[in-house]
């Protein structure tokens, strides 16, 4: 597997308001804000999820530093590599599995947006939406 | 005897009204209109007239009888008349016009009472024109006595004053009054006194131990008299606190049921609140479950795709098996397995996997990328397999502390509801206040014990005082003669009380049995009673069909209904058609109760006694005289007038409803 030449996986400059944004909303198990990297894989999931990403994204020098990924993280972030490329081939290539997961992050932040700007459900509806997947994981 | 006509001048807002009340329709008169137009200053207007009484008592401000309107168009030194006149006519088939009259001078911007007239002029039936009676009090008195007006003038909303079980005190006067055995009572007292005297006039006529014997008989007397004084005062001074312990309860309800209530609502509120840090907990705990659950559930189709591609991977052997080729290299190098079963060459087992062995050396870094991911992937899809069991706890956790805090929130929109216009401290107060009249009331019944004691032991002092004076023999002419007059007055008081206490029986017979009658026939409940009694004390008790005294537990409506019962059975017994005059009859009744009480009224107090239908005038809110009600009292013709007052100018006008 190659290593990554990144030391960050970045949010998208003009997002970093919004990452904010969805850690205050979302509780953490401790009762805290969550961290960037669970903000940047919700985001990045429900980019997927929906469909949505952007093509590239502004770099912030914000975000999730590499080190901080475990192995259940990458598995994520390789399925989706998986699913955007279309073959297995460049799974080992960690620069491309990044950049994937940059853009999907983006574009998912940017639909949650509209879910943020309704403050007090947000989590509720959010949780909603979650729960409407998990048959899915089940089958 | 009947109410003909009513005029108010400057009476408070009545400054220019008259009212005729004329024809049979007149015998059955409703002035209805709302809080605040007058009903009760006409109420006030025919008992100043009558009696110079307003709201049960003569003491009352003389000028604020004055209507406003009046002062305000009066110049300064202007005189101001306010002035309630009533015709009637009279039992005997005479009439009389009853007028009083207050003067003012408008001073300082202020009425100052200068001077007051009452008048009757009388006419017999067969009379040629109307005279003016020399003392008009006299003419009252014998005509429409006052003892009589609390029976037949009265406010419907101060009814419960007719049936207190700890004061009989007013069907005791009520019944002695109206048959005149008051009279008879006074002259006992007075005869006690005259027997009282002349024994110790006796007493006096024997020397020293005589002096001596009157001597202390006076201070026997005396202390009887003060003992007897401070013991009516404390059982007035109970009374009064009953009374404020009543109007303490009536004032806001029930003073312990508000309350409690209001411990309720603090209650409620913990109880909210912590339902509210419930739902926070269980919206927090959904949060942190959606946040570890969402990365993996949102992205379940590229993760499915990366299980589908390591399926793959392993059907074309791209996928080292779970042990890698040293690993199996090693345990035929060792000639035994994992398990220890010895592998000889050529067995099955070694031929098993030297056969993997050939198939897996062609592990490719695809082989191991997904090889590295397989394991997490697999625990990632065990563990989505349970998140939903700890979804589903979180949401009933969630439903429930919604149920409850809703169900909270109402039970607590409703207290609001119930004590809006309460406060805790007004409350406090009055529960203070309430708290402090009773220990006063029973401080007070244990001092009227301790005197009733005290009583009895003077009482047998003076008996013994008594026989003493009786046994002298060295008696003077005099007072021999006095001991005699004594003796005689004694016996005399003795028949006399027989008397008094046979008539006050026989007139509570009277009484309770027209009461009973009446009310037995006024009540929609048939044969719900067995029996309305007064007792010897004068308490009224009404007996169910189980045989259980419920008097207390009467519904507000039948409450009402005895009240009139017994102004009724007094009329009856008296055999006096006294004019009844109700302001607010169903004030405390719902409109089932109302219904009911309209049709006793209509049905029911058409009374005849010695040939004279009783006149009832009745003054109801629009929330009594409702469509339902006017319905059942127009079966009997009422003379309905409306009272409405012009805000502007605080005056009323009493106009006749065309029927």
């Amino acid at each position: 597997m190659k290593t990554s030449r990144k030391t960050i996986v970045e949010f998208d400059e003009q997002s970093v308001p919004l990452f904010d944004q969805l850690k205050a909303a979302l509780k953490s198990v401790d009762g805290k804000a969550i961290s960037n990297k669970e903000a940047f894989l919700i985001a990045m999931a429900y980019g997927f999820k929906h469909g949505s990403k952007v093509s590239e994204i502004k770099r912030s020098n914000t975000g999730v530093r590499v080190e901080y990924w475990k192995e259940r993280d990458h598995v994520l972030m390789a399925a989706i590599q998986l699913h955007e490329m279309g073959n297995a081939d460049t799974l080992g290539d960690l620069d491309e599995r990044f950049e994937i997961a940059e853009r999907y992050a983006q574009g998912g932040i940017l639909l949650l947006k509209d879910l943020l700007a309704k403050e007090a459900s947000f989590a509720q509806e959010f949780a909603a939406e979650v729960m409407e997947s998990l048959p899915e994981i089940v089958q | 005897m009947k109410l003909e006509s009513i005029s108010f001048k400057n009476f408070r807002q009545h400054r220019d009204v008259d009212v005729d009340l004329a024809g049979d329709t007149g015998l059955f008169v409703i002035v209805k209109g709302n809080n605040g137009a007058g009903k009760t200053n006409f109420f006030n207007g025919i008992t100043w007239c009558l009696y110079e009484s307003i709201d049960d008592s003569t003491k009352f401000l003389k000028e604020s009888l004055v209507s406003q309107g009046a002062i305000l168009g009066a110049k300064e030194g202007d005189e101001i008349i306010v002035e309630v006149s009533i015709n009637m006519t009279l039992s005997n088939g005479g009439s009389a016009k009853i007028s009083r009259q207050y003067f003012y001078i408008k001073a300082d911007g202020e009425p100052k009472i200068v001077r007051q007239n009452f008048e009757v002029m009388s006419m017999a039936n067969f009379g040629v024109g109307f005279q003016r009676i020399q003392d008009s009090n006299d003419w009252i008195d014998e005509n429409l006595p006052r003892r009589f007006s609390p029976y037949f003038l009265f406010d419907g909303e101060r009814l419960d004053r007719f049936f207190r079980k700890d004061d009989a005190r007013f069907i005791r006067d009520s019944v002695l009054q109206i048959a005149n055995i008051d009279v008879l009572e006074n002259m006992n007292t007075r005869l006690q006194q005259v027997s009282e005297e002349l024994l110790r006039t006796a007493a006096k006529g024997s020397g020293s131990k005589g002096e001596e014997l009157a001597k202390q008989n006076q201070q026997f007397n005396e202390r009887l008299e003060v003992e007897s004084k401070n013991l009516a005062l404390k059982k007035d001074e109970v009374q009064g606190l009953a009374e404020s312990i009543q109007q303490l309860s009536s004032k806001i309800g029930n003073v312990a049921e508000t309350a409690a209530d209001f411990d309720r609502r603090k209650e409620i509120i913990q109880n909210l609140d912590a339902a509210q840090k419930r739902l926070d907990a269980s919206e927090g705990d959904l949060s942190s479950w959606a946040v570890q659950n969402a990365p993996h559930s949102l992205g379940m189709d590229a993760l499915a795709s990366l299980k589908a591609e390591i399926d793959f991977a392993r059907v074309n052997k791209v996928l080292p098996p779970p042990f890698t080729s040293d690993t199996l290299t090693d345990l035929l190098e060792r000639g035994r397995c994992l398990c220890e079963r010895e592998l000889v060459d050529g067995s099955e087992s070694c031929n098993h996997i030297k056969d993997l062995l050939s198939k897996y050396n062609v592990v490719s870094d695809l082989g191991e990328v997904l090889s590295s991911l397989e394991p997490q992937l697999l625990s990632i899809i065990n563990d989505s397999q349970s998140a939903r069991s700890g979804s589903d706890v979180i949401l009933d956790r969630i439903r429930t502390a919604k149920t409850d805090f809703a169900s909270l929130k109402k039970k607590l929109d409703v207290l609001n509801a119930k004590l809006a216009g309460h406060n805790d401290e007004e409350i406090a107060t009055l529960h203070q206040n309430l708290r402090r009249a009773e220990e006063s009331r029973d401080l007070g019944q244990r001092e009227i014990g301790r005197l009733e004691a005290t009583i009895e032991s003077v009482k047998a002092d003076l008996t013994r005082n008594t026989k003493e004076i009786n046994a002298q023999s060295d008696l003077s002419e005099k007072a021999a003669e006095a001991l005699k007059n004594s003796k005689f007055a004694s016996k005399a008081l003795v028949a006399s009380q027989k008397i008094y206490r046979e008539l006050c029986d026989q007139v509570r017979n009277d009484v309770a049995n027209s009461l009973d009658r009446q009310f037995k026939d006024m009540l929609w409940k048939k044969d719900f009673i067995e029996k309305v009694d007064i007792d010897e004390n004068f308490r009224v008790s009404v007996i169910n069909n189980t045989d259980f005294e419920i008097l207390d537990k009467l519904a507000a409506g039948e409450r009402t209904c005895l009240a009139f019962a017994f102004s009724l059975a007094l009329s009856s017994v008296a055999g006096l058609a006294f004019p009844m005059v109700v302001d607010s009859p169903m004030g405390r009744l719902g409109p089932e109760m109302q219904s009911n009480l309209a049709g006793v009224l209509a049905e029911k107090t058409k009374m005849t006694i010695e040939g004279e239908t009783q006149q009832i005038i009745m003054l109801m809110t629009a929330t009594e005289y409702t469509s339902d009600v006017a319905k059942i009292l127009a079966t009997r013709n009422p003379r309905v007038f409306n009272i409405d007052v012009d805000v502007a100018k605080s005056e009323t006008k009493i106009v006749k409803e065309l029927n």
